[in-house]
């Protein structure tokens, strides 16, 4: 592990044993929590030195490390609605521009590429003109996808 | 979101959507597609499917584009040992696409290709001073928060992430794509404003999680 690591990793700890230590030591007066709160520092910083396996099984790891993905994702969440290509059509064909024309380019540098006009199936073009739908419309599509689920068996999406 | 929808609306309308999503980036995705695929509908980057289904052999067609991913290339700023200018490329990957484009990819830059994203974690800790690396959402905003790499100036890109659709949900009378499309649309446009709910059921998916996790550079433990 780098030392920067190992800093923070430290830093977590102690953080969590002062919050324990004072926690029990806050029972006996404001004295007694400063006094737990180092003791306790101390206590889970000698562990994580001297006992690393113990640490990297411990739930302070385990939450730290969760907490660090569950904020990535949550911030990737937000970013891919933002930089939507469906807000209107002209994102929508501004996007499909941009698409072509890189295929374009990198095509140049490997043919197997081929052109986005390849890629397009020969009879549909999906536009996003009229197809906002109010609710009843929305529950009509509903109970169109429905019919065909029950009998064709659920759609299958793979990402 | 499909998920959502599916937990929502599977007693009342009767609609299910099954979500497959285990592989850790789009190449990964489209290659495991290349034995069988049996889906309805796929989601990933253009970027990946061109470079790994050159022969356009897989039997899905572009539906359109969803959402874009930002990607950027980041140079190591450890203290310089020597001067290098190798920029790792992860094969057949969106990252590859940037490198054919040659956008914001200095002249001089000699290509490091790697074909494990496995090591993706490993490779950004031991990166040579002055090398550079093409990464794509999640990693690039954990790097974009390190003191020890720095982005290329104007070296943005933007991943097309797509929808595809099986050959067969174009036929007549197959499959009622039109009603799929606008339920599609009508719900992303109402998670723009309101989309809470997505964060809690993509936790409760280990694989995912991991998968995620690992394309960040970072660890997700399963909590028993």
């Amino acid at each position: 592990m780098s030392k920067k690591k190992e800093a923070i990793q430290d830093q977590a700890v102690a953080a969590l044993g002062g919050l324990v230590g004072s926690g029990l030591g806050a029972l006996a007066g404001p004295e007694g929590m400063a006094a737990g709160g180092a003791a306790g520092s101390v206590g889970a910083l000698l562990v994580s030195k001297y006992a690393p396996e113990y640490f990297d099984n411990s739930v302070l790891r385990r939450y730290l490390s969760n907490r660090k993905v569950a904020g990535i994702l949550k911030a990737k969440i937000e970013a891919d609605l933002k930089n939507s290509f469906l807000g209107s059509q002209s994102d929508f064909d501004l996007a499909m521009k941009s698409m072509r024309s890189l295929l374009q380019a990198a095509s140049s540098q490997d043919r197997s590429i081929g052109s986005l006009d390849s890629r397009l199936p020969r009879n549909f073009r999906w536009s996003l003109v009229n197809m906002d739908c109010d609710e009843e419309a929305f529950q009509q599509h509903l109970s169109h996808m429905g019919t065909y689920c029950q009998q064709n068996g659920p759609v299958r999406i793979g990402c | 979101m499909f998920r959502d929808l599916n937990e929502r609306l599977s007693n009342s309308s009767g609609i299910q959507f099954t979500v497959y999503c285990d592989e850790i980036n789009g190449r990964a995705f489209f290659d495991s597609l290349r034995s069988s695929c049996d889906l309805d509908f796929a989601i990933g980057p253009l970027e990946a499917l061109v470079l790994s289904d050159g022969g356009q052999k897989l039997p899905l067609r572009l539906i359109g584009p969803l959402c874009g991913e930002r990607q950027h290339i980041y140079v190591s700023t450890k203290k310089r040992a020597g001067v290098r200018s190798g920029v790792w490329v992860f094969d057949r990957s969106s990252a590859k696409f940037q490198y054919h484009v040659g956008l914001a990819i200095p002249r001089s830059a000699q290509e490091q290709s790697f074909d494990d994203a496995r090591i993706v974690p490993d490779l950004v800790e031991s990166i040579p001073p002055g090398d550079m690396v093409i990464a794509w959402d999640p990693l690039s905003s954990v790097l974009k928060g390190r003191k020890d790499f720095a982005v290329i100036h104007q070296s943005d890109y933007t991943v097309h992430f797509v929808l595809l659709g099986h050959l067969r949900v174009f036929r007549k009378n197959q499959f009622p794509l039109q009603a799929f499309l606008a339920v599609l649309l009508t719900e992303w446009r109402r998670r723009q404003h309101r989309n809470e709910g997505l964060f809690k059921i993509l936790r409760r998916d280990h694989r995912f999680m991991t998968a995620f996790a690992l394309g960040a550079g970072q660890r997700w433990i399963p909590e028993v």
